[in-house]
């Protein structure tokens, strides 16, 4: 953390403390422990790891009595062992640097046995590259104990969508992503469509790994890790949004291919300062308040739509509409005239539907305004 | 004949320096083969200190210098696990004009499974004459390491009528092997057919960029 948020941070942890100690004193419940720990998860993070240890132990439930394999034959013998094994003795630039080699060697170890409890116990689950980056932030946060149950219980909150025995319902959920921006960018949405990064595959590590697999400050992981621990599992796809939206001009700057797109998007969340994590975070918990999961089928439909005319506009249409309109709604591009006939046909259209808003408004104050703004970029 | 590997990219092109011509250029095989340092050691030159699992697909970029000509290989190095290439990376197949299959000379199961990549490469590109090239990686080892003796890997590679390299993208002195390895692709490409379909290049800074001869000519791959 900077020295910049350092006050804020003290003042975050001095009510933590008084928080847990009330708790102790158990003159607040669990329940409203809990309620106030959600509410730090989503708002500011735990800060640091002593407070973040206690609050996730308390926020993912697990049960006592779960039993999780020390049998080293049964542990190796598993299908996934020898995957897990070389994905995980490669991977050191996730270990805190304050960490000596020995150190690191034995926490590796200890991370193929947990990540093959978790699969033995589990037979129905398959291991995923990436999974192993998400076990290795539990294990260094809560030590191996404390770990292997919480870990069972969020992968069967969170994960186990990504372990299907194939990634179909991981692609679904990775491709809500596109009809998220194009609600908040449309414009953006557009332009990575049209630049061929519309099938996201640069936010699947982000989506899959909680953005450990990109990012290098644990800190900013954790922080990250509070959030998700007490979100829907399609949170990291939120954020993923927030991000494109965040720097929705940078995006819009760069050059519309594949190449440089999908580039520029994969490097993006390491460019990120605290601060900006911070903002981006907020907006993240708005966005999915105002849609939640079980609306995003519907914006994927809108979406689709918008694809299919993005599809027949040709680049060649496209280049001179971009250079002329680049400050206009991309909404109206959607519409486009093409002769006199057309264009009366465009206007008759638009005053009987504002005719009809007119009379809809007058006869309903109940009307919720908000079904008429979704439509566009609203919450820019 | 000249020929050089220009210093990695500055992403920055005068005019005259523009590339003419880009390659998009895809690597596939098993996980742990090193596709993601053999990709590496060409574009960077050298061997990366830390190398962790590739999770979708990775984007690195090399402009070469091929008797004074500027061209831009675009080598897309995908995720090796058989759960991310089933729903995840088909995409990547799109208007790809050459092909890297590794494996990796102490890994029976990696060569074993090569048959099962090029099966897979066959349904996404539709054209069977695109250059490919056959790396076995890894084989700075010691002799009783290697598990993959050369004949049989070139027996192999004769009978799919693909070139065989043994390299190693971790020994330094193999630089020069990996740098041909890529060489071989570009020149190939170079001389191969002028109407192939180009990845797309819409730059809005320069609107001029998309000629119209481009667009909508035949695909080489239309996949």
């Amino acid at each position: 953390m900077g020295t910049k948020g350092d006050e804020s941070n003290q003042l975050i942890l001095g009510q933590l403390k008084i928080l847990f100690e009330r708790f102790h004193k158990k003159q607040i419940r669990k329940t409203e422990l809990e309620k106030n720990l959600i509410s730090y998860a989503r708002k500011t993070g735990f800060i640091n790891n002593t407070y973040r240890k206690q609050a996730w132990n308390l926020l993912i439930n697990t049960s006592d009595d779960e039993q999780y394999t020390q049998d080293q034959q049964q542990l190796k013998s598993h299908q996934y062992y020898e995957q897990t094994r070389l994905d995980v003795i490669r991977t050191l630039k996730r270990f805190p640097p304050n960490y000596s080699e020995a150190e690191r060697s034995g926490l590796q170890d200890e991370l193929i046995v947990i990540i093959n409890q978790i699969l033995v116990k589990h037979r129905e689950l398959h291991y995923y590259q990436g999974y192993h980056d998400i076990c290795l932030t539990f294990l260094l946060v809560l030590g191996n104990e404390l770990c292997v149950p919480i870990l069972d219980s969020i992968t069967m909150s969170h994960l186990k969508y990504f372990m299907e025995p194939t990634m179909e319902k991981t692609r679904d959920s990775l491709n809500y992503l596109m009809p998220l921006i194009n609600c908040i960018h449309s414009k953006c949405a557009e332009y990575m469509e049209r630049g061929g990064v519309g099938h996201v595959i640069f936010a699947l590590p982000w989506f899959i790994t909680w953005y450990s697999h990109v990012l290098d400050e644990l800190d900013v992981i954790l922080r990250l890790y509070d959030l998700f621990i007490v979100s829907d599992y399609l949170m990291p796809i939120y954020v993923a949004a927030e991000i494109v939206n965040y720097y929705g001009d940078e995006i819009l700057s760069q050059d519309c291919d594949m190449a440089t797109l999908h580039q520029y998007l994969s490097c993006l969340p390491t460019e990120i300062d605290t601060k900006v994590w911070e903002t981006i975070i907020e907006r993240a918990s708005h966005l999915i308040d105002r849609h939640p999961p079980e609306t995003l089928e519907s914006l994927a439909s809108e979406w689709k739509i918008k694809c299919k005319h993005i599809e027949k506009s040709s680049p060649q249409s496209y280049l001179p509409q971009r250079a002329n309109q680049l400050k206009t709604n991309s909404a109206k591009n959607l519409v486009k005239p093409s002769n006199v006939l057309s264009r009366v046909m465009f206007w008759s259209v638009a005053l009987a539907v504002g005719g009809l808003a007119i009379y809809l408004y007058n006869q309903s104050s109940a009307i919720d305004l908000n079904t008429f703004l979704n439509l566009g970029d609203i919450y820019r | 004949m000249t020929e050089s590997i220009a210093p990695p990219d500055t992403g920055v092109f005068t005019d005259q320096e523009r590339p003419k011509r880009i390659f998009k250029i895809i690597v596939i095989g098993d996980s742990h083969v090193g596709k993601t340092c053999l990709t590496y050691r060409f574009c960077s030159g050298k061997f990366p200190e830390k190398s962790e699992a590739t999770i979708g697909v990775d984007f690195r970029e090399k402009t070469l210098d091929i008797d004074g000509e500027i061209f831009k290989l675009q080598i897309w190095d995908t995720a090796g696990q058989e759960r991310f290439r089933r729903s995840m990376i088909n995409h990547y197949y799109r208007n790809v004009h050459a092909i890297v299959y590794v494996y990796d000379v102490t890994n029976l199961a990696s060569f074993e499974n090569l048959p099962g990549w090029i099966n897979e490469c066959d349904k996404h590109v539709l054209d069977q004459d695109l250059p490919r090239v056959l790396v076995g990686n890894k084989c700075d080892v010691s002799n009783e390491q290697i598990v993959v003796p050369n004949s049989v890997a070139q027996r192999f590679a004769d009978a799919h009528n693909i070139p065989l390299f043994e390299t190693s993208a971790k020994a330094d002195e193999h630089q020069d092997h990996v740098n041909s390895i890529f060489m071989l692709l570009a020149h190939k490409l170079k001389h191969s057919k002028p109407l192939m379909s180009q990845p797309k290049l819409y730059a809005h800074r320069d609107i001029s960029v998309s000629s119209p001869t481009t667009a909508n000519e035949p695909g080489y791959c239309s996949c």
